[in-house]
């Protein structure tokens, strides 16, 4: 009886060990990966921009901390970023 | 009988011949050779077909959240672009030492209605499974559907994007 609980439990090692298990994102995180470069969005024509474009969310889901101040020098020197779209007034 | 045995001996030839061919190793093999046309389209029509018929099944979720965006993005940015290319880079070693070389997925390509359902379950499918004897990596066992689907989501879009959109989509926070 002995025998066969080791032989299992040597083969589900085996096994296990084999598995090609999904991987999480943040094993493909590297040493040093580029910060997004969140400026070149103050660059951008705001009325340009279209708020329901994915694109422009994922954008600003990136940028949401260097639009509330978290940029290092900038803050320090008192320059905040203008956000590029605010859905606050209507301009038609 | 005799029309047979010459049909028996020619196919008998055909093989030894092959055979031959194949362990004697003059085949060029290296991938700065190219095939003629003939194998060019042989392989090629393979694979498309071959691609259409096991993808043709697949039901295509939704792939205009931006989240998808920023996972496929990232995972195309570490696994893809040296490759299949992002904005503003047009060559790489890979691009140009492959043979065929990997397609630009930064080029816009004009569509007929239906057509990006199809492409988008291509796609995930090429992702997914790989292209053996190819360069292309299956995914499959290293990702999930989810993050395969995001990545399609993320093709869908790379064509439109600049280099900065590109650079801060893709970045990991």
């Amino acid at each position: 009886m002995q025998y066969i609980t080791h032989l299992v439990l040597l083969v589900g090692v085996a096994l296990l060990s084999h598995m090609a298990i999904a991987h999480a994102p943040e094993l493909h995180k590297k040493e040093g990966a580029e910060k997004p470069q969140c400026e070149a969005m103050s660059k951008m024509d705001p009325s340009k921009m279209d708020k329901n474009d994915p694109v422009m969310q994922a954008m600003m889901q990136q940028c949401e901390g260097w639009f509330h101040g978290d940029h290092g020098e900038s803050e320090k020197e008192g320059k905040h970023p203008q956000k590029p779209m605010k859905d606050t007034h209507n301009h038609h | 009988m005799t029309t047979l045995k010459t049909i028996i001996l020619l196919i008998a030839i055909f093989i030894i011949a092959g055979l031959g061919f194949i362990y004697s190793g003059v085949f060029p093999i290296g991938a700065d050779n190219r095939h003629s046309a003939l194998t060019y389209w042989l392989l090629e029509t393979t694979r498309k077909n071959a691609i259409n018929t096991a993808s043709k099944n697949i039901t295509v979720p939704a792939l205009n959240k931006p989240e998808q965006l920023l996972s496929g993005g990232a995972d195309y940015n570490d696994m893809c672009a040296g490759c299949h290319l992002k904005p503003g880079v047009t060559e790489t070693d890979m691009t140009i030492g492959l043979y065929p070389s990997p397609p630009d997925l930064t080029q816009k390509v004009s569509l007929k209605e239906g057509e990006l359902q199809t492409i988008a379950r291509q796609q995930f499918w090429v992702i997914k499974h790989g292209i053996m004897a190819s360069g292309m990596a299956a995914f499959g066992p290293t990702h999930s559907d989810e993050r395969i689907w995001a990545m399609v989501a993320f093709l869908q879009k790379l064509p439109e994007l600049t280099p900065q959109q590109y650079q801060i989509i893709t970045a990991r926070k």
